[in-house]
């Protein structure tokens, strides 16, 4: 979607060299995209598994989101996924990243972008945005 | 000449081009200061290297910046102000006060020559106050931190194994330091020097990095752009200046293991206990070989091993490099007897908030890098918690950290460490 902010969220954050992936999703939904040529080429070939354990962890995330639960991740091969929940919703910022990053340093980046998409979400156009996708 | 009231604030920029960027933290820091700033220090992430360079990044912030505002800082992995915390993009401190005296420094060639680096740099500060009146006295060093070297054939990772290769490894990098200035920093030298030089003189330490890949830094000098430097900013000043430092870690057991073989000054450990320094290690801490992977910093970050100065202060020091039966620090470690250390989350998010000052005016810190490797986005935990007791604060994160109080007179350098500036 043209000039969507949280997609130029993601864009910001795609930019950083060891994100290689990142979206905003719910179980079986893709909600938002980075506006530009999509994932980067390492994510490619694992996407398909990625993709399917993603749903699995979303079921986890549906049931407990309610009650707190933050972040979820798990490493598939060489790469780790990271979800960061938006509260009290079963959305999240997922991120995919080489297993042998900085972690550290790329969750303070996953973190701003989550703050900056919550505090989007938080006007009501899109609000009503993100539960219609 | 007027008084003016001591005036500090911070600015911050995350945009990605480089010229509007160094604006944007220009125009931030100095939007609230009613006066000119008495001096600006400028700190970056290393991106701005792809999305316009360096120079074009100052370039921006002298669009802004009244000539002849002194002005030194660097690269570094990532920084923690009001607005939040950072491993991407810049942020400044502006102070403005007339009943300062502002002197800056720089040295080159820190790697090669880190004495003479810190002669030059502490000549210049010292010269410039010569006729200064003002009794607290403060120095804040940026030193160019450890380069990666690489070796065709040996790669430049972090896990060297083989003991010939390692071997061969441990001697090139001591010639790489100090002929090709890739290598260790020797920042804690250039500490020693500068506190000899000025021993009446609070000296914070910092070491300059990229985003921890120690690939390059760049420090930061007026309008130059420089690498394999130390820049530095001496203040004096009506105003308490308060030096407070600590870490969360303790000893994980009492019984020291005693350095038997050494190298490069003692920045390269071959043996302990007569046996390879990595075994003993391993040994010690209970952990089976293949936990020493690329992985290594983000173990050996919660179990650094460390020693004790004269005063008993304990010193982290983390493993930097595997090279085969040895392992290497980032800086000279002062005692044969090292010591596993280990700390939990909240006692590194503890060990940041104690060092702050509740009534400080200005608070300028510096914080190891591995406190954000270990907390990751806890940071925040640490920022919101400061934030509830100060408006305007600074913490850059950085690859080393030294300290000097003249109480003490012992130049104590460390990693994993908090140190932070209070002025009131």
């Amino acid at each position: 979607m043209q000039n969507d902010p949280i997609a130029m969220v993601l864009d910001d954050l795609l930019r950083l060299d060891d994100i290689l992936a990142c979206m905003v999703a719910r179980r079986n939904m893709i909600s938002v995209m980075p506006s530009g040529e999509g994932f980067k080429p390492e994510v490619n070939q694992i996407w398909d598994s990625i993709h399917r354990a993603m749903d699995d962890v979303f079921g986890v995330i549906s049931a407990y989101s309610q009650i707190g639960l933050g972040e979820m991740e798990f490493r598939l091969q060489d790469h780790e996924v990271l979800f960061y929940v938006f509260p009290d919703t079963e959305n999240a910022l997922v991120a995919i990243v080489p297993a042998l990053a900085n972690k550290g340093l790329l969750e303070v980046e996953i973190e701003n972008a989550r703050r900056e998409i919550l505090k989007i979400m938080e006007t009501p156009e899109k609000e009503k945005l993100v539960a219609t996708v | 000449m007027i008084e003016t009231k001591f005036e500090a604030s911070v600015g911050m920029s995350r945009k990605w081009d480089a010229r509007e960027a160094g604006r944007e933290v220009a125009e931030t820091a100095i939007k609230n200061l009613s006066e000119p700033p008495s001096f600006f220090l400028l700190f970056s992430t290393i991106h701005y290297e792809k999305y316009g360079g360096f120079q074009e990044f100052l370039n921006g912030v002298w669009d802004v910046l009244p000539n002849g505002t002194p002005l030194v800082g660097g690269t570094v992995v990532g920084f923690m102000n009001n607005y939040g915390c950072y491993t991407r993009g810049a942020s400044a401190l502006a102070v403005s006060y007339s009943n300062m005296d502002v002197s800056i420094g720089i040295g080159h060639n820190t790697k090669k020559n880190p004495n003479k680096a810190s002669e030059n740099c502490a000549r210049s500060i010292i010269k410039n106050f010569k006729d200064s009146n003002y009794k607290e006295s403060f120095v804040f060093q940026l030193v160019s931190g450890p380069t990666m070297p690489h070796f065709p054939g040996f790669g430049s990772g972090f896990i060297l194994k083989g003991k010939v290769r390692s071997s061969l490894a441990s001697k090139l990098i001591e010639v790489s330091t100090k002929r090709l200035q890739k290598g260790i920093g020797r920042e804690e030298e250039v500490l020693e020097k500068m506190s000899k030089s000025m021993e009446h003189t609070h000296i914070m330490s910092g070491s300059s990095s990229d985003d921890m890949k120690l690939s390059k830094n760049y420090q930061f000098f007026n309008r130059e752009i420089f690498n394999n430097s130390v820049v530095a900013i001496g203040l004096k000043s009506d105003r308490k200046m308060n030096l407070k430092y600590g870490h969360g870690f303790h000893k994980l057991f009492d019984q020291a293991l005693k350095v038997t073989e050494k190298a490069f000054g003692g920045k390269i450990i071959k043996k302990i206990n007569n046996v390879d320094a990595v075994n003993e290690f391993i040994k010690t801490i209970h952990w089976s070989e293949d936990m020493l992977d690329e992985r290594l910093h983000e173990k050996t970050f919660f179990f650094p091993l460390g020693f004790e100065y004269a005063d008993k202060t304990l010193s982290p020091a983390a493993i930097g490099a595997i090279l085969g039966g040895g392992f290497s620090f980032s800086f000279r470690t002062n005692s044969d007897n090292l010591f596993v250390l280990t700390a939990s989350g909240q006692s590194i998010v503890n060990a940041i908030d104690s060092c702050m000052d509740r009534d400080s005016i200005l608070t300028f810190g510096i914080s190891c890098c591995a406190n954000l490797v270990t907390l990751g986005d806890d940071i925040y935990r640490v920022q919101e918690q400061i934030q509830k007791y100060l408006k305007d604060f600074l913490v850059i994160f950085t690859l080393g950290e030294g300290v000097y109080l003249p109480s003490e007179r012992i130049p104590k350098f460390f990693n994993e460490t908090n140190i932070v500036l209070s002025i009131k």
